[in-house]
């Protein structure tokens, strides 16, 4: 599904050049489950933005779906994202002055999709993701772990080919991060493909393929044998 | 504590300069304008109050009975009442006469010049440059000048004693030289002061030729006394004229009444309460300009709180009170104030003379200074109210919440802001509306058809019109022979002009009295060269003369229909003791500009050529005047400057406060929009700013370009169409009723209610717009981290 080469990016500014990635090699297949790790500052939530299509890059090839990501146009990349990624950001970035119901509708809204199947469809994801009796509730009204749910939700609505969580965790307490984390996990088991961004190992064990990076080099790569039992 | 708020003030003006410049720009253009307008206002207001007896000092005031009001009265009247009221101490009486010559040696000058009784100088206490007001006006040949005059004829020197010739008659010795700068008057414009030299104590009771003044005792009480002299004057009249009182008041209709010097010039009666209109159009506009940028004030200062959040919350983990952090706020504002007040002096001291230009006033800063400390109140007052405001909202943030990140944007600051924009965008639209209809009527008068020809005809002044009756026919021919004249006629009252004529005259129509009807002397050429429709009946043979035995008028339609005369033509109309024989009948024309309508009145042949109208040819008129002024000046009017007009100027006088009005109300409305609009610019480009994490996120779920604009414009949009909502109807209410004081007017336009919203609206989205497209191209990463 992804195939990077080479990806490299350097954040310049009037008197520092920093790489941010440096020559990442990187293969992504449907229904992989990754986590990448690795200490603050090492380039993963770079790597993660830019396989997003979110952030641009300065060297070498990524290609998304067998087509080639590099000298896209802001709109060509914005017809991908709509159609084919999925977002969990640490800080759930909801609209706060959108309920729930709006917030999850937005994607379908942009994707053109009519008004009925709209309806259908979020409804559907709101019990799939138990958080229907919450849907007119803004997000401010709801914890962060229903905040969490919800930003989840909005992501699959569209059921993207890639599912993209940069710490979705982050900002959650131990009981709302496990949830999320099985809630992940489940649809990896439906057969999602998912990349995810996280400092913790514990999170980390819930993929099957952990990437290890440090100073926006690939250090590591390893198969992981599910030391954790999902119930 | 104060160094620190300054740093930080100068600090952040210097890292955003944009939206504190923005302030001060608002704030500058609304300190001016209001500036200018009180200075204008404090001035009109001044009127007569130097004079220290001014609370009892009364002008006489004539009202007919269907609402003609002139401050005049007949001169033997204040010699006897006097004597009879004990309630009237004194009494002064002036006749006005306009363009009467002065000379001395070499130079000549026309002036406006004051008949006056000797104690003038008395009544209105100017002083004196040179010479003293003592005897100034007791000998028959004594003549006093005013400043003006005094410097074009005689430099800085003292003129006292010099002899000036007058009218190429008199010579007169001057006795004093008077000033008036500084002296605001109705009398102000008068060039020269001269004593009567008629018999005024047995004139015509029934002559309202003359302007009386009146001193009183005090605490007297103009509008009761009214009854009381009106019924005085008509036994006096009558018995005098030995006529029996019922006689006497059938055709004088009227009151006889005064009012206080002090009403004159803004709250005459005789304006029918329009004196003040410019005043208070005016003071209305400029203050609405003043709130409008106190509103981008408050505006901009909540928007730029966010940015201020995290600084407040500091100050007060840190320990700094409410009162502290309000204080320090406040003191940015008047800082912002002190300069914009500063720099609005300079830009009003600049800007001063050309708006006196346009006002017809001098206005100066300094001497108005009376009432500059209640202008500093007004604008201090008014910015510690839009200073404290924001202060407040700043002050109350909370603390924990700041510091911790999740600040979230006040929902009550933003419906204020709304609604602040709101306000400002309805007051802009119902001025620019008004604007397009004032301009709208203008034109309509401009353009309208007046009833009679304008184009390309010249009035000249005939200084001495007796002298003139025997050269009239050879004046007329030798003018008609010169190249580019094409026809040459008299009268005594072009479009345009005022004329004493008529309005008191007793007038019967097959005997019964007709009260109130103008006359006009024209000769027999008058209406052909003027283009003047003939209704009925025939126009005066060329052969035809004033006749003291049976004259031939012609009438006009208002005549006809006022008094339902049926077949007038033949009739006998008798006016001045004279029948006249009616001959035809004359369409209504503008003669007296757009508010006065059509009013009766009768055309009869003059014998003396008062004004002398010509009808040139366009081509070469300049050379065409100078050979009529040297043909003027060679053969008819000896040692006279020639003077002359065009009749479309002459007409355009009547309109001249009008013109006015389009000028401010449309200078006004756009330094209002201009306004408003940076006030929208800044308020769009923070609440925009504030909406980047959101355009973040709607763009990482895949929303598409233009789908995020309409997002941004929506919300201006419909505070845009609310104010429009709001202002229209006000808009209407305000301009129906201006437009109802012409009687010629256009139907209320519609094209403006909609011209003026699309324009508000299409430079709202132009400037929105501007700010969205900024919003598009974000940093995504940036926005969706961090708040």
């Amino acid at each position: 599904m992804i195939q990077i080469k080479g990806l490299s990016k350097i954040y310049r500014t009037d008197e520092l050049e920093t790489k941010a990635l440096n020559a990442v090699n990187f293969d992504v297949k449907k229904g992989e489950f990754i986590s990448i790790m690795g200490p603050s500052g090492c380039g993963k939530s770079t790597l993660l933005n830019i396989i997003g299509l979110l952030d641009s890059f300065d060297g070498g090839t990524y290609d998304f779906l067998d087509k080639s990501m590099t000298g896209l146009k802001e709109k060509q990349r914005s017809a991908i994202r709509k159609e084919k990624i999925g977002f969990v950001f640490q800080n759930f970035n909801l609209i706060d002055e959108l309920s729930v119901f709006e917030n999850i509708e937005l994607p379908l809204i942009y994707n053109k999709v009519s008004k009925s199947e709209r309806q259908n469809k979020v409804n559907e994801i709101l019990e799939r993701m138990n958080i229907a009796h919450r849907a007119k509730h803004f997000p401010q009204q709801l914890s962060g772990g229903q905040q969490q749910r919800v930003a989840v939700a909005r992501a699959l609505v569209c059921e993207p080919a890639l599912i993209l969580a940069d710490e979705p965790t982050g900002n959650l307490d131990s009981k709302n991060g496990n949830e999320v984390m099985e809630l992940l996990t489940d649809l990896h088991q439906q057969g999602a493909t998912i990349i995810m961004v996280t400092h913790s190992a514990y999170d980390a064990n819930f993929s099957n393929k952990i990437i290890e990076l440090k100073d926006g080099q690939i250090v590591a790569e390893k198969q992981n044998k599910k030391l954790i039992e999902i119930v | 504590m104060l160094v620190s708020w300054l740093k930080i003030f100068f600090r952040n003006f210097k890292k955003s300069p944009l939206y504190p410049l923005i302030n001060l720009f608002g704030l500058i253009a609304g300190i001016t304008c209001f500036l200018l307008a009180m200075l204008y206002v404090s001035n009109e207001f001044s009127y007569e109050k130097w004079n220290p007896d001014a609370e009892n000092t009364f002008v006489s005031l004539t009202i007919t009975n269907d609402g003609q009001m002139i401050h005049a009265a007949p001169c033997p009247l204040p010699y006897s009442a006097v004597e009879s009221f004990p309630e009237l101490t004194d009494f002064m009486l002036v006749r006005h006469r306009d363009d009467y010559l002065i000379k001395h040696e070499n130079n000549a000058f026309y002036g406006h010049t004051i008949f006056a009784t000797e104690n003038f100088f008395s009544f209105f206490p100017f002083p004196f440059k040179f010479g003293t007001a003592e005897n100034c006006l007791s000998q028959k040949d004594d003549i006093v000048i005013s400043e003006e005059l005094s410097n074009k004829l005689f430099g800085q020197e003292d003129p006292i004693g010099k002899i000036v010739q007058y009218q190429n008659e008199e010579s007169l010795t001057i006795k004093g030289v008077f000033q008036t700068d500084g002296y605001p008057s109705h009398l102000v414009g008068t060039d020269i002061i001269k004593p009567f030299d008629e018999d005024l104590k047995n004139g015509s009771w029934g002559n309202f030729n003359y302007t009386t003044y009146y001193k009183t005792i005090d605490n007297f009480d103009a509008i009761s006394f009214r009854e009381k002299f009106t019924n005085y004057y008509m036994e006096k009249g009558a018995a005098v004229e030995k006529k029996s009182l019922e006689d006497y008041k059938k055709y004088f209709t009227l009151t006889v009444g005064m009012e206080n010097i002090l009403d004159l010039h803004l709250f005459s009666i005789a304006d029918k309460g329009k004196g003040a209109s410019t005043v208070f159009i005016l003071s209305l506009l400029s203050f609405l300009i003043l709130i409008i940028s106190a509103i981008n004030f408050i505006n901009l200062s909540i928007s730029g709180a966010t940015l201020r959040a995290k600084e407040v919350a500091v100050r007060k983990s840190m320990g700094s009170g409410k009162v502290e952090l309000v204080l320090q706020f406040v003191m940015e504002v008047v800082i912002l104030c002190v300069i914009a007040f500063l720099v609005s002096l300079a830009i009003v001291e600049i800007l001063l003379p050309q708006f006196g230009n346009l006002l017809d006033r001098k206005l100066s800063i300094i001497n108005v200074m009376n009432d500059l400390p209640v202008l500093l109140l007004t604008i201090l007052g008014l910015i510690t109210f839009a200073g404290l405001f924001p202060a407040l909202y700043l002050s109350n943030f909370n603390p924990v919440k700041v510091l911790k990140g999740n600040f979230s944007r006040s929902k009550s600051g933003s419906i204020l802001k709304k609604t602040m924009i709101i306000i400002q965008f309805a007051i802009s639209a119902i001025f620019l509306i008004s604007a397009f209809i004032v301009n709208a009527q203008l034109d309509y008068m401009n353009n309208k058809d007046l009833g009679f020809d304008k184009e390309h005809m010249l009035i000249v002044e005939v200084n001495d019109p007796e002298k003139l009756a025997d050269k009239n026919e050879f004046l007329q021919e030798e003018l008609a022979k010169l190249k580019g004249v094409k026809s040459v006629f008299y009268t005594d009252r072009p479009p345009g002009t005022e004329s004493n004529n008529g309005s008191k005259t007793k007038f019967y129509y097959q005997e019964e009295p007709i009260a109130l009807t103008d006359i006009h002397l024209v000769d027999t050429d008058f209406f052909t060269s003027m283009d003047i429709a003939i209704l009925e009946g025939r126009n005066f043979h060329s052969t035809e003369k004033f006749d003291t035995v049976l004259n031939k008028v012609l009438i006009n339609e208002s005549i006809v229909k006022k008094w339902n005369i049926e077949n007038p033509i033949g009739k006998i109309i008798e006016f001045w003791d004279v029948k006249c024989e009616i001959i035809g009948i004359v369409e209504d024309y503008l003669a007296k500009g757009f508010e006065e309508e059509a009013y009766p009145a009768v055309y009869s042949i003059g014998d003396e050529p008062r004004k002398i109208m010509m009808k040139l040819q366009s081509e070469n008129l300049q050379n065409t005047i100078s050979q009529i002024e040297d043909f003027w000046v060679d053969e008819i009017e000896p040692g006279f400057p020639f003077q002359y007009e065009f009749l479309d100027a002459n007409f355009a006088k009547l309109y001249l406060e009008h013109v006015r009005l389009r000028k401010l109300v449309t200078a006004l409305s756009i330094i209002m929009i201009i306004i408003s609009l940076l006030g929208l610019f800044a308020v769009a480009s923070h609440t925009i700013q504030q909406r980047y994490k959101e355009v973040a996120i709607r763009k990482t779920i895949g929303a598409s370009e233009t789908g995020l604009i309409m997002n941004l414009v929506k919300d201006f949009l419909i505070i845009c169409i609310t104010a429009i909502f709001f202002a229209l109807p006000i808009a209407y209410l305000l301009s129906n009723r201006w437009l109802q004081d012409f009687t010629t007017r256009i139907d209320m336009p519609i094209v403006p209610y909609f011209v003026a919203p699309l324009i508000i609206l299409g430079l709202t989205i132009l400037i929105v717009l501007l700010q969205a497209r900024k919003a598009l191209n974000v940093d995504l990463v940036k926005y969706l981290k961090y708040e």
